[in-house]
């Protein structure tokens, strides 16, 4: 019997979580985005509960999982903004989703690869967001470029050392 | 698979299902309800052990240079008492013609100071959290400020926390004022943060650096509280007769640490004040005793009476009914002083309030223009005080009774 290379591949680098890390890096992520950004307000620039769906998602290589939690970090960050709630879920969701998806295909230790992972998946969230909130919803959001390629670039770089950061509470 | 489909009914459930708030009256989502109360008490806690650790740093340990800044600061407090000065008399000068004009003020009778505890983490919804909620008296739509000037409105109220929505979000929107031109119009917040003033005649002349005051016209910012000062000035981008206004907020909506909540707020017309002026006893005994007017020409051709026929008349009539000799006129008006006669002064009154007493009590006493005492302003003369000894009742002598008269006032 011919075995599945992908599956093989799966089988080495698929990695687990402690039930204390599935609960507890989401829920330190988007407290360290509500708080510390309202003291410095420059870290608004960044999406640290996108990072950590991106790192579970690539990580689990669970396309199921990586959905869930990108839901789950979403409606969570949605509740605690004043529009309505889903905004966020769904734009992390399919975030997770793609990102559970490519970590399949790709090596997602390297730290280029995790630089433009993460690049391309903040402007894929901020693009989803943008279309929810002004064309779905109807509510007065624009479209600003330069704010996203940078939010992407300085999402990027962050996510290098935070990634590597988060690669301890890995579990094979 | 089944995880996902529970989990996705229970979200869809919990976000359609609306729980009442007791206190503000406005159902609120589960899902929110639930986040706000997982994550407002870390945030308070975090907060108040990062206050406390500030304040010990700030109140016993950096205390270098506060000798020096104690002096600047005692200089500074020598220069603003000279601007007081002249702005008490602006003040004045300002409730005097409100007072005139009958202008209803809105005052901040009641606010209550609060702490933001957390931000919502992003640009893309430009509120924060304060740590009180409905338990403190606060309710959704209350404006929130700071010294600098308004930051927003509450949007959103939990039982200990409430959420709110700086006036620089996107859904967001103020009634202004511009101070020099006095243009009203509505401000509403952009994506990028900076306001702007929509709705504005291109031909209009309004200058960077312009003040920006809320007009109250929304019914939620009590009018004339800082908003912020005009950037600049752009046309419309969608080619119309108007221009956008970008403005620039007086409070650092980037950095806000604690906030006013603005609970209460009275209406009521201004009631214009006199200062303590200083009372010289000429002007008390020329209230009380009987006033002779200077000459003047009669309208109607009528010779006036001699003074002392004037005297003649009044003198009785005071001594019968009391000391001041202010309820004898009231009662007995003196004939020799016709209705219209006494029209001029009564346009005075318009310029104080009832209850007046010392401008009244001036009034009272000042020589009319036609030369006759105004009988209006005469039942208007306040109660002389009981230290002083009422007037004589003997006929005064031409020399006494013009004495008062001449002394200026």
């Amino acid at each position: 019997m011919a075995t599945i290379t992908y599956t093989s591949r799966e089988e080495i680098e698929v990695h687990r979580f402690s039930a204390l890390a599935t609960i507890g890096i989401p829920l330190l992520a988007i407290f360290f985005q509500v708080y510390v950004s309202s003291r410095f307000s420059f870290l608004k620039l960044f999406d640290i509960p996108l990072m950590v769906t991106v790192f579970f998602a690539v990580s689990r290589r669970n396309q199921l999982a990586g959905m869930l939690t990108g839901c789950s970090i979403g409606l969570v960050q949605d509740a605690l903004t004043h529009l309505p709630i889903g905004i966020y879920g769904i734009s992390k969701t399919i975030a997770g989703y793609a990102a559970s998806s490519i970590g399949l295909k790709i090596d997602v230790d390297n730290p280029g690869s995790r630089f433009l992972m993460m690049f391309f998946f903040t402007f894929l969230h901020d693009g989803i967001y943008f279309i929810v909130s002004r064309h779905l919803l109807g509510l007065p959001a624009d479209w600003r470029m330069l704010h996203e390629l940078s939010s992407a670039v300085a999402n990027a770089i962050v996510a290098v050392p935070l990634f590597a950061l988060m690669d301890r509470a890995k579990q094979r | 698979m089944l995880l996902f489909l529970l989990m996705a009914q229970v979200i869809v459930l919990a976000t359609q299902v609306r729980r009442p708030d007791t206190a503000t009256g406005e159902s609120m989502s589960l899902v929110r309800t639930w986040v706000v109360q997982i994550f407002v008490p870390g945030e308070k806690a975090i907060t108040s052990i990062g206050s406390g650790v500030r304040n010990l740093w700030k109140d016993y340990i950096d205390l270098r240079d506060v000798r020096a800044q104690n002096e600047e600061l005692k200089a500074q407090l020598d220069r603003l008492r000279l601007e007081q000065v002249s702005l008490a008399e602006d003040a004045g000068q300002a409730r005097r013609l409100q007072a005139l004009l009958g202008f209803k003020q809105k005052f901040i009778a009641q606010t209550v100071a609060a702490q933001v505890i957390g931000s919502t983490g992003t640009d893309r919804s430009r509120a924060f959290t304060i740590d009180k909620g409905s338990k403190d008296g606060i309710k959704a739509d209350m404006p929130v400020i700071t010294p600098k000037g308004i930051v927003g409105k509450v949007y959103k109220v939990f039982s200990r926390s409430a959420q709110v929505l700086e006036i620089n979000d996107a859904t967001s929107g103020a009634g202004v004022m511009l101070g020099r031109s006095r243009l009203r119009a509505v401000m509403r917040g952009t994506s990028s943060g900076i306001p702007e003033i929509m709705h504005i005649m291109a031909d209009e002349k309004i200058d960077p650096g312009e003040t920006v005051v809320s007009s109250g016209g929304d019914q939620i910012y009590p009018p004339g509280l800082p908003v912020g000062t005009v950037q600049s000035t752009t046309p419309d981008p969608e080619g119309g007769p108007f221009m956008v206004v970008q403005v620039k907020p007086s409070a650092n909506l980037d950095k806000v640490d604690e906030v006013l909540v603005i609970t209460q707020v009275s209406e009521k017309e201004p009631q214009y004040q006199e200062g303590p002026h200083p009372v010289r006893a000429a002007d008390i005994l020329a209230q009380r005793l009987p006033t002779v007017t200077p000459k003047a020409p009669d309208k109607t051709g009528a010779e006036p009476p001699p003074t002392s026929a004037l005297y003649a008349k009044k003198t009785p009539s005071t001594n019968a009914e009391g000391p001041a000799g202010s309820p004898a006129t009231k009662k007995k008006p003196v004939q020799a002083n016709p209705p219209s006669q006494s029209a001029p002064i009564s346009t005075n009154t318009p310029l104080t309030q009832p209850g007046e007493a010392p401008t009244e009590g001036k009034q009272s006493t000042a020589p009319a223009p036609n030369g006759t005492e105004a009988p209006t302003a005469e039942t208007k003369k306040p109660k002389v005080p009981s230290t002083i000894e009422p007037a004589p009742p003997k006929p005064p002598t031409p020399i006494e009774s013009t004495q008062p008269q001449e002394n200026p006032r």
